[in-house]
């Protein structure tokens, strides 16, 4: 472990400071003035408290939590020393490394930020997404190539695209990052409502197309390469569109190119995939590390269409939790249902963290994307 | 079941034969490097199992499939005889379907073999070229990369490898085309090793001052 640096060390000061207490047992508070603007931003007036008050006050707080129920956040206990957080280990755990500073080979993209937390819930939809670099990657100075992007659209259809760089391929961290946005911006443009069918043979061309225009602004050519785009900038790509339903489930529509994965998970069933992603060839009983992706396009994506239970969870990874995870029954899938199954949302930080799991032998970069109805959480 | 993790099988066939001798000290200093080498990489050292198989007039799988950050020293190779492709390819035909089912009920995924085949000489008048086509029947066939060194002969490496592009032929003498050889392997078992680590497959390292055999036929 890296010792806290002077900056660190002054922040967990003003928590200190900004402490109120708590019973406890209590979580890991969070600096109070992030509390108090989220009392604000939900417009219970007869809920606020003025600031001080809120912050000398020993009685429980009510506020609107991030998945619009009234509950009550309990005072907190004062946090004094060291803060840690261990790791999440599974099984028998892999290195522990201090990460590299991505290669200055890679720096054709000036930010390639080691880890991607993302969450957030509208009415119908709860969502956290976690990208992060594999343990490999951390060591050698790779960058992470996988990427993803989710969308609350006006209508109240998300759109999420979950996208694996090819390995061998050195800008395959731009090809991960330009598809998945261009996937969810073409979406957005193109089937922004609830029930709009998706064209998806010109969503998936034009995210080939954007990786193809990447590649020619990023290696300075006079004219598109698409063979040299796909040497260099090849990338897999799920994309859903999820929709909400009246009873309260979801309806999602799923398109993929290469070896992603995408699973319900529930209580009952366990992880049902809904599309192929990585296997055995059952011919030769050796696996592929061959990987089509785009810019390479299927003359015909399809599209697999689920409807998902408020129970449900859905699930899209790349191949860095697939392979770990595997039918789902082991050790790997018992952390994912202990994280996405508790009917309460786990937070953002809480998420990433659980996906950052220590396991030996898995060292990939891995993304993780999950979805839930809200009539599910409590 | 509990997903163990990807592997590459990585298999180097060393011809023992006795034109060999001269060399042979260095072949063994080599190998020592080549673990010294993965052990300092515990990414590509973790997804690699590496085998050694020597042969001359018989082969003799000398390493079974092992992961070396586990090794504590590799085996000795040493002079047997004459130029046997035959017994080498025979001996592969034994290992692999063996091997590729030990890691499967260990819960691994394999990923297609990858030999390394180095040769000095002319191989024994033999029908090898049977035993070869054996070893690649099975669906779990593995990539032969062959690299022709001293006497041998570009043609003959062309036919031992899998691929055109996987046939090598030293432009320089022995001794200094052995030492391009373990660095070429050694480059391409930590290159394959990291790749697969991160969902790739196998990566070849061409080794300097060899050609493709290919193109001298």
């Amino acid at each position: 472990m890296s010792r806290p640096s002077g900056s660190f060390l002054s922040w967990l000061r003003t928590i200190k400071r900004d402490q109120v207490d708590s019973p406890p047992g209590s979580r890991l508070a969070q600096p109070a003035s992030t509390r108090d603007e989220r009392a604000e931003e939900v417009g219970h007036p007869e809920q606020r408290h003025d600031r001080a008050t809120a912050r000398e006050s020993t009685h429980a707080v009510p506020v609107r939590t991030g998945v619009g129920v009234d509950s009550t956040i309990h005072p907190r206990a004062p946090v004094s020393g060291r803060l840690r957080i261990e790791p999440v280990i599974i099984g028998e755990p892999g290195p522990f490394i201090e990460s590299v500073p991505t290669d200055h080979k890679f720096r054709t993209f000036p930010f390639r930020p080691d880890i991607v937390v993302d969450g957030w819930s509208t009415p119908e939809i709860a969502y956290r997404g976690a990208s992060l670099r594999g343990q490999s990657h951390r060591y050698y100075g790779d960058p992470r190539q996988d990427d993803f992007a989710m969308h609350a659209l006006e209508s109240g259809r998300c759109v999420v695209a979950v996208a694996d760089g090819v390995g061998n391929c050195t800008h395959a961290h731009v090809g991960a990052t330009t598809a998945v946005r261009q996937a969810v911006r073409w979406l957005a443009s193109n089937a922004p409502s609830i029930g709009d069918q998706v064209d998806w043979k010109t969503a998936i061309d034009g995210a080939a197309w954007s990786i193809i225009k990447q590649a020619q602004a990023v290696l300075g050519l006079e004219e598109p390469d698409p063979d040299l785009a796909v040497k260099q900038f090849s990338t897999t790509l799920v994309v859903a569109v999820i929709d909400p339903q009246d009873d309260g489930g979801l309806t999602a529509e799923i398109v993929d190119i290469g070896d992603s994965s995408a699973w319900l998970l529930s209580d009952k069933a366990g992880f049902r995939p809904l599309i192929t992603g990585k296997s055995d060839d059952e011919t030769s009983g050796v696996s592929s590390g061959a990987v089509f992706g785009l810019p390479r396009v299927p003359a015909s994506p399809t599209a697999a269409v689920s409807r998902m239970e408020p129970n449900d969870v859905l699930l899209i990874g790349t191949d860095g939790i697939g392979d770990p995870l595997g039918d789902g029954d082991g050790s790997v899938g018992g952390v994912l249902r202990d994280l996405c199954l508790r009917g309460e949302l786990p937070s953002p930080i809480e998420f990433a963290h659980a996906v950052d799991f220590s396991r030996r032998s898995f060292d990939d970069d891995r993304t993780l994307v999950a979805v839930w109805p809200r009539a599910g959480i409590h | 079941m509990e997903p163990a993790g990807k592997i590459l099988p990585v298999y180097f066939v060393a011809d023992e034969s006795g034109s060999m001798a001269p060399h042979m000290d260095s072949l063994n200093r080599g190998l020592t490097s080549l673990l010294g080498a993965l052990q300092g990489e515990p990414f590509a050292a973790s997804t690699v199992r590496f085998s050694i198989i020597g042969f001359g007039s018989n082969a003799v799988t000398h390493l079974e499939p092992t992961d070396l950050r586990l090794l504590g020293e590799m085996p000795t190779l040493s002079i047997r005889g004459s130029t046997s492709y035959k017994s080498a390819f025979d001996e592969l035909q034994y290992r692999l379907p063996l091997d590729i089912q030990s890691f499967k009920q260990e819960n691994y995924k394999v990923l297609r073999p990858a030999v390394f085949f180095l040769s000095d000489g002319a191989p024994d008048s033999e029908d090898w070229a049977s035993s070869r086509a054996q070893v690649l029947t099975p669906a779990a066939r593995p990539n032969i990369l062959a690299f022709g060194i001293g006497a041998a002969n570009g043609a003959t490496i062309s036919q031992v490898a899998t691929r055109p592009e996987y046939a090598f032929i030293a432009e320089v003498d022995t001794g200094a085309a052995l030492q391009e050889f373990i660095a070429a392997l050694t480059r391409s078992v930590v290159s394959s090793g990291n790749s697969v680590a991160s969902g790739g497959e196998l990566v070849i390292e061409p080794p300097t001052n060899f050609t493709i055999a290919a193109e001298e036929v």
